[in-house]
């Protein structure tokens, strides 16, 4: 990868699908996700930013569009395959443990697709398994917390977990969901601050979902605008994240200063 | 480094559950009924008309306990809930129900073949079709109706409802058969699904049921990391590469094929399959690898004991109990104490 910044790792062409007859849930959205780029998605609740993060994993079938993964339609890819090139970490809310796999364990099953074309590998760990958890630990200040069952965590505490756990897959591309959502301010930052580092001087590129505009304007390279399935608008934070843009999306009333801080308050009834 | 799984403990692994598993079986072998008739019950190197006596009680048992247990693991990662349990959920009375209808079927058929031995093994041997066919039946319809749309692991208290629903219709379908059966074919129930360990296994349903087991067993088995991933939710274990459909599909035929195999062998017994991968997973943690080695493994040495147990008593007192009342005696509390645990760290989920 010479020139990082023109690699396109992953391509989604006007993407749809819905969950019952009445209304799409994703209305022919497309979007590139480029080597360096931390691209940032807003948009007010059910807009569809998880169900579009679910459709490039693969998890749900597009009634139409495609999905391009190094050149490579995914519909031609093994699950084993596009793990190695996709990570993802889930919504906080949607993670329930039914039993009782310590940090490490957890952190650990990332490395499964390093090995594992098929379902029947007892995969035992190799000194480079356990190294690469290792410093997804450090980087999550998750490494005191190896040996705790995952049960008695904490709701910040475990996303750090899931965060580390993606990590340890160690893919070029990543998907995050809120990853920001239970943090306290200083994990929040040490997340984004290495999302930057690993899209920038790795080459990699990072999807996330965000509810916070001002964190968005601060740390994405590209954000995108979604509303009612449909992708409104992207381009640079500066661009994007306007009042003109914003306040019809999420029918509050914003103002900019002249930093670029976005301020909020409720729309009173004219 | 603790939480790590390397060849060599994972050998060792291996090595000290079947020391244990010998040295119960010797435990077993030494201490049980005399030869009926001749002696009440003795400890010692047995004779050879006892070892051979014993040794169709105690092979039959340690089949069975490791069928329930494995079973056990196979369906609590499937359900993503460590009270699954075939049992419990009325798989093992659903495979019964199966043997029971060919019971019927075949039933006139016997006096007509009994000149030919092939056709005879055969139709004894068959009902390990409708067992595998009740078993896979149960399964798939606990699965349909445990498991939550939203969260896509299946919360307690629909699991256990679930399971009180099928154990009840299938009990109800023994009772009808039994009842529709004609008399030599009829089964002392009250026995049967208290679970009662076969007095007359062949060698023959011996080895079937010991093949059978292991086509169940080795692939989960191997799987022990894919069901892992797969006990986490459906988003997370399809980014973690495993193809979850394809999982699920193994832990139904694995669970379905080893709670079949138990029952060619004995009735329904109760809790194996819950007591065994819990107390190994309180030892050893929740990796499935090692789980798949150590419960399998404590079930044969628990029904073992179990068994030997009663058929020890049973000379002393009138008969024998079903060993189904022992598990069920140590498996209910058990039960119970797990679920209280659940509700406890936050709710039924």
């Amino acid at each position: 990868m010479t020139n990082a910044a023109t690699v396109t790792l992953l391509t989604a062409n006007s993407l749809a699908f819905s969950y019952s007859q009445e209304k799409p849930t994703i209305d022919g959205v497309s979007l590139n996700l480029r080597a360096g780029d931390l691209t940032m998605i807003v948009g007010p609740n059910g807009c569809g930013k998880s169900t579009l993060l679910r459709l490039l994993l693969g998890e749900l079938p597009p009634s139409a569009g495609s999905i391009i993964i190094n050149n490579t339609p995914t519909t031609n890819l093994t699950r084993a395959q596009i793990a190695r090139a996709l990570s993802i970490v889930p919504q906080q809310s949607q993670i329930t443990y039914s039993f009782d796999y310590t940090v490490r364990e957890i952190i650990l099953m990332a490395r499964h697709v390093a090995t594992a074309n098929s379902l029947f590998n007892i995969g035992f760990e190799t000194p480079q398994d356990i190294e690469l958890a290792n410093q997804s630990m450090w980087l999550t200040d998750t490494h005191h917390l190896a040996h705790r069952p995952i049960t008695t965590l904490s709701g910040g505490e475990r996303q750090r977990v899931t965060i580390a756990r993606a990590l340890t897959q160690n893919t070029p591309i990543m998907l995050l969901d809120e990853p920001t959502s239970s943090l306290d301010l200083h994990h929040q930052l040490e997340l984004l601050h290495h999302l930057q580092t690993l899209t920038q001087k790795e080459s990699r590129t990072a999807l996330m979902i965000t509810h916070d505009l001002n964190l968005a304007s601060t740390y994405a390279s590209k954000v995108i605008v979604m509303d009612q399935g449909k992708l409104i608008t992207q381009g640079l934070p500066a661009e994007v994240l306007t009042p003109e843009i914003l306040e019809p999306v999420y029918r509050v009333k914003i103002t900019r200063s002249p930093d670029n801080t976005l301020h909020f308050a409720r729309r009173t009834a004219l | 480094m603790k939480n790590v799984l390397t060849l060599p403990r994972y050998l060792s692994l291996w090595a000290i559950s079947l020391l244990l598993v010998a040295l119960v079986f010797l435990l077993c072998i030494c201490f049980g009924p005399g030869v009926p008739g001749i002696s009440a019950v003795q400890f010692g190197w047995p004779t050879s008309d006892e070892f051979s006596l014993r040794i169709m009680r105690i092979l039959p048992a340690a089949l069975v306990g490791l069928a329930l247990s494995a079973s056990g693991v196979a369906l609590q990662a499937l359900l993503r809930n460590p009270l699954a349990d075939p049992y419990v959920l009325g798989i093992s009375s659903g495979s019964s129900v199966g043997v029971l209808l060919w019971l019927l079927v075949v039933g006139p058929f016997y006096a007509v073949v009994a000149n030919n031995p092939f056709l005879r093994i055969a139709l004894k041997q068959g009902a390990l079709l409708p067992a595998l066919a009740g078993a896979i039946a149960t399964c798939i319809l606990v699965f349909l109706l445990a498991r939550s749309r939203r969260t896509s692991s299946s919360d307690s208290l629909t699991l256990l409802l679930v399971g009180v629903v099928v154990s009840a219709v299938n009990g109800a379908l023994l009772m009808l058969l039994n009842h529709l059966a004609p008399p030599d074919v009829r089964l002392n129930l009250l026995n049967y699904m208290m679970g009662t360990i076969s007095s007359d296994v062949t060698a023959t349903t011996l080895t079937l049921a010991g093949v059978i087991l292991a086509l169940g067993y080795f692939p989960l088995l191997l799987a022990g990391k894919a069901l892992n991933i797969g006990s986490l939710s459906d988003t997370e274990a399809i980014s973690l590469g495993v193809n979850i459909k394809t999982l699920r599909q193994l832990c139904f035929i694995s669970a379905s094929i080893m709670t079949a195999a138990s029952i060619i062998l004995s009735g329904p017994i109760g809790f194996v399959g819950l007591i065994c991968p819990h107390i190994c997973r309180s030892i050893l943690g929740a990796d499935h690898r090692k789980l798949l080695v150590a419960a399998p493994l404590a079930g044969a040495a628990f029904l073992m004991l179990a068994d030997t147990f009663v058929s020890a008593t049973g000379t002393l007192f009138h008969g024998e109990l079903p060993v189904g009342v022992i598990t069920a005696l140590c498996g209910g509390p058990f039960f119970l104490l797990l679920l209280h645990r659940r509700r406890e760290n936050g709710g039924l989920q």
